[in-house]
């Protein structure tokens, strides 16, 4: 169905919601790249076919990423006016009991996480009620507000993901979905849209923190005749996920904010840049685009505004180092993916050295929310400096691993021990990295510091793309460095020499301090091969792949000597 | 015309010259390994940086590709650079003690020996081979092969160089005269399911290049077949009288 007015749009939602909340049961199971790997294809399989069985008139919505990962698989159950309830860690043999006790209306108490009466439609500020009575058996069952995990979240860019089936453009625009790029096209200016991203404070969520808004109006106010917006996917830094998940729950989320991100800027092109791999992320794009186009969301006239756009989808070949904005674009243009020096910001000369905006997964989703909700609603959340929300990827030695979402000026510790769980039985909290390989390590004493773009840069650490990897006393600060320096050492483009010869000296003084025949004057070489990195490397990847080296250097000097002076490695786990 | 001031010295330069070139003019030397007058910059061996200070800023910046710009100062020998150049000339000199500019800079710079494990690489990775061969003659006969440390020039696929004309650009270019062109009399050339041939030829070692050259009727010397001029003139149009006029009279 075309959709060229606000009429047509409210057509798709009354039938998404028709979707979301159907007549007969909803099951819904997680299957974000978390439920995929422990085995969520194989619960929708016998749970298809035991609903078949015991003949229950159900649907099983494959959802995206419930948030909860740590208790994959989830099944969601939703019987028409009784509260939804979420059951974590099933498998195929809990499945026959559990659709036993659907059949019967009850609750299987064994399995329930948490019930849900009602849930905030973070789109436009409503609420999506359930069930207004509780039935007596559910009463034991904690609702999703005494769910202590969700307590410091606030899930704002995943305010769809594992709640709505990803591959449905209906049951997006049920939740409020594509409401923003009408009120954009209809309602506002490009400069009046890229008035209120300024004055929402949103920043880039790439790594730089730099501020949307005025990115989006240099590149507007750059001379071009073609401009263009672009969304970073590219994400391969290790043990982080957090683009692939918001990919697999929510596309359409990032798609919108594109198109309004197009508008704003006056561009008719988007490209969406995917890392090399990702094929179910790629595969839910394709079909979100499809949608669009279908739709009319995306070509020509959208919404009968006038408003031309297309997004095409790239997928990259797997460099690292194509995250960086213009080797992105480098390997757009279909060359190899390699950064060129940059004094002249690729807002005014970049794809074809026409004007380019590169934003990443996460801005993208936050701008139809801030179009929607206001600048005002938005810059209430978060610090003074940052405002807004930060997914964060949590992995390591950590009890949970999993996505969370919170509030900017959540203290590190919070997250760690509140919603991770903190660290496993037996151990300590020694180091945290907090923004992948280009932030570096902080030690445990700085888990007060507060998820804040500036506090943590003042502690010499990044926000970065908010993967965050907790270590416990059991790593060796020595090996973790050298693991890091070996990855940039295989993803370094090898263009200038600083990067490709640095990095590469720097893991071999690493290699014999490890191996126990390090020398003493070793820790200076590393503290001048840094400072040759990071001032004359030719992009961010070279510049910051010291980090790792000066980060433990500062923090844990004592670990390194202990290596170089008496061959020993404290945790024992160099082989010496 | 743009006002600076580079060491000190105040220094009038043509506006969108770049801060090297200021330099030079200004007789401020500043050593370089990937740069070339007649080359776009391609800032890969950052030996050139300097400190630049703007608006009261003060960054670290390669002077290769910098334009210069209105009241910016720069540093060209603050101990911080030098340092820099330091650090990278030791790299070099691990990678490729025998070249003979790097050997030079180390005198330069004061280096005896590198503190790390010493490797034998002819070639310095500077790129301005592959960078002659692409955006002054048009040719792209080579590129660079794999990534990070384990980056090399060859040719695409590393096959041999198909594309090759056999100008002799990236052997003049290379500031580590690690090419190797030969023109050899008497060359077997294989061809797939055709009969061999033997002649004249041009030989490229590092890409495996292989240009059958003419031999010439009457002197019987041999030089470049058509082809390559005709290449070169359609990259870069030469006057319409040239093939008219002798070499004496060009």
């Amino acid at each position: 169905m075309k959709v060229n007015s606000l009429r047509d749009l409210n057509k798709l939602k009354s039938e998404g919601e028709k979707l979301l909340r159907p007549k007969n049961i909803r099951i819904q199971v997680g299957t974000a790249p978390c439920g995929i790997s422990k085995g969520a294809k194989g619960v929708i399989v016998k749970l298809k076919k035991e609903l078949t069985q015991q003949s229950v008139d159900a649907t099983v919505v494959p959802v995206g990423c419930i948030g909860i990962c740590y208790n994959e698989p989830i099944v969601e159950v939703n019987i028409p006016g009784k509260p939804k309830l979420t059951y974590g860690n099933i498998t195929p043999d809990d499945i026959p009991s559990l659709v036993k006790a659907i059949a019967k209306g009850k609750a299987l108490k064994k399995h329930a996480l948490y019930r849900t009466n009602e849930e905030d439609l973070i789109s436009n500020g409503k609420t999506f009620k359930y069930a207004s009575k509780t039935p007596p058996d559910y009463k034991t069952i904690p609702t999703l507000k005494e769910f202590k995990f969700f307590h410091p979240q606030l899930r704002v860019t995943l305010r769809n993901a594992g709640l709505i089936n990803p591959d449905s453009i209906e049951e997006y625009i049920a939740r409020g979905g594509y409401a923003a790029l009408n009120k954009a096209l209809t309602k506002m200016t490009p400069d009046d849209t890229i008035g209120v991203v300024i004055k929402s404070d949103l920043r880039g969520r790439g790594g730089g923190g730099f501020p949307t808004g005025l990115k989006w109006k240099t590149c507007r106010e750059a001379k071009g005749k073609e401009k263009y917006v672009l969304c970073n996917c590219s994400e391969g830094d290790p043990g982080i996920g957090m683009h692939k998940s918001i990919i697999e729950s929510d596309p359409h989320s990032i798609l919108e904010g594109l198109i309004i991100g197009g508008y704003a800027i006056g561009a008719r092109e988007g490209y969406i840049y995917l890392h090399y791999g990702n094929s179910s992320a790629k595969e839910k794009l394709q079909k979100a685009i499809e949608q669009a186009n279908d739709c009319g969301l995306l070509g020509k006239n959208i919404l009968g505004s006038g408003f031309n756009f297309s997004i095409t989808l790239k997928e990259g070949a797997g460099g690292y180092v194509c995250g960086e904005s213009t080797a992105l674009m480098a390997s757009l243009e279909g060359r190899a993916g390699e950064p060129r020096p940059k004094y002249i910001h690729t807002a005014e000369k970049g794809l074809w050295d026409s004007p380019t905006n590169l934003n990443n997964v996460e801005t993208w989703c936050n701008v139809p929310l801030i179009i929607s909700r206001g600048a005002s609603w938005y810059s209430k959340i978060g610090t003074n400096g940052s405002k807004g929300t930060k997914v964060i990827s949590l992995s390591g030695n950590i009890n949970r691993s999993c996505l969370v979402e919170v509030p900017m000026g959540t203290t590190l510790k919070e997250i760690i021990n509140n919603i991770g769980g903190g660290i496993p039985k037996g151990s300590k909290l020694k180091a945290i990295q907090v923004g992948g390989p280009p932030a570096g390590v902080l030690p445990a004493n700085l888990a007060n510091l507060t998820i804040d773009f500036d506090e943590l840069y003042k502690a010499g650490s990044l926000l970065g793309s908010g993967g965050m990897i907790i270590m416990d006393d059991k790593t060796c600060m020595v090996d973790i460095a050298k693991y890091f320096m070996t990855f940039l050492e295989e993803e370094s483009c090898g263009r200038c020499t600083p990067c490709r010869e640095g990095i590469k000296r720097m893991k071999e003084v690493l290699d014999d301090i490890s191996v126990g025949v390090g020398k003493e004057e070793d820790l200076d070489l590393l503290q001048q091969l840094s400072d040759c990195l990071s001032k004359a490397s030719l992009c961010d990847l070279g510049k910051s792949a010291p980090s790792m080296v000066i980060s433990t250097l500062r923090h844990f000097k004592e670990e390194y000597q202990t290596h170089i002076k008496q061959q020993v490695c404290p945790v024992k786990r160099c082989s010496m | 015309m743009v006002n600076l001031t580079i060491d000190g010295k105040n220094v009038k330069v043509e506006k969108g010259s770049t801060i090297l070139k200021a330099a030079k003019e200004n007789g401020i030397e500043i050593p370089t390994l990937c740069h070339h007058e007649g080359l776009s910059p391609l800032a890969n061996c950052r030996l050139c940086v300097v400190e630049v200070t703007k608006n009261g800023r003060t960054k670290v910046v390669t002077s290769c590709n910098y334009t210069v710009e209105e009241g910016i100062s720069a540093e060209t020998k603050t101990e911080n650079i030098i340092s820099i150049r330091k650090s990278i000339v030791e790299l070099l000199a691990a990678r490729s003690p025998n070249v003979k500019i790097v050997r030079e800079l180390m005198e330069e710079m004061g280096i005896n020996a590198p503190r790390f494990k010493i490797e034998n690489e002819k070639c310095i990775l500077c790129g301005l081979c592959v960078h002659v061969c692409s955006e002054y003659i048009g040719a792209n006969a080579i590129t660079f092969s794999g990534h990070g440390s384990q980056k090399f020039v060859s040719a695409p696929l590393y096959r041999s160089a198909k594309d090759c004309i056999g100008c002799g650009a990236c052997v003049e270019i290379c500031p580590a005269q690690c090419i190797s062109m030969k023109d050899i009399e008497g060359v077997n050339t294989y061809y797939a399911g055709k009969k061999e041939e033997v002649g004249p030829a041009r030989l490229i070692n590092n890409w495996d290049a292989r240009i059958n050259w003419k031999k010439c009727k009457v002197c019987s010397n041999s030089f470049p077949p058509p082809s390559v001029m005709e290449f070169l003139e359609k990259r870069k149009p030469l006057p319409k009288d040239f093939f008219e006029i002798c070499e004496t009279c060009k």
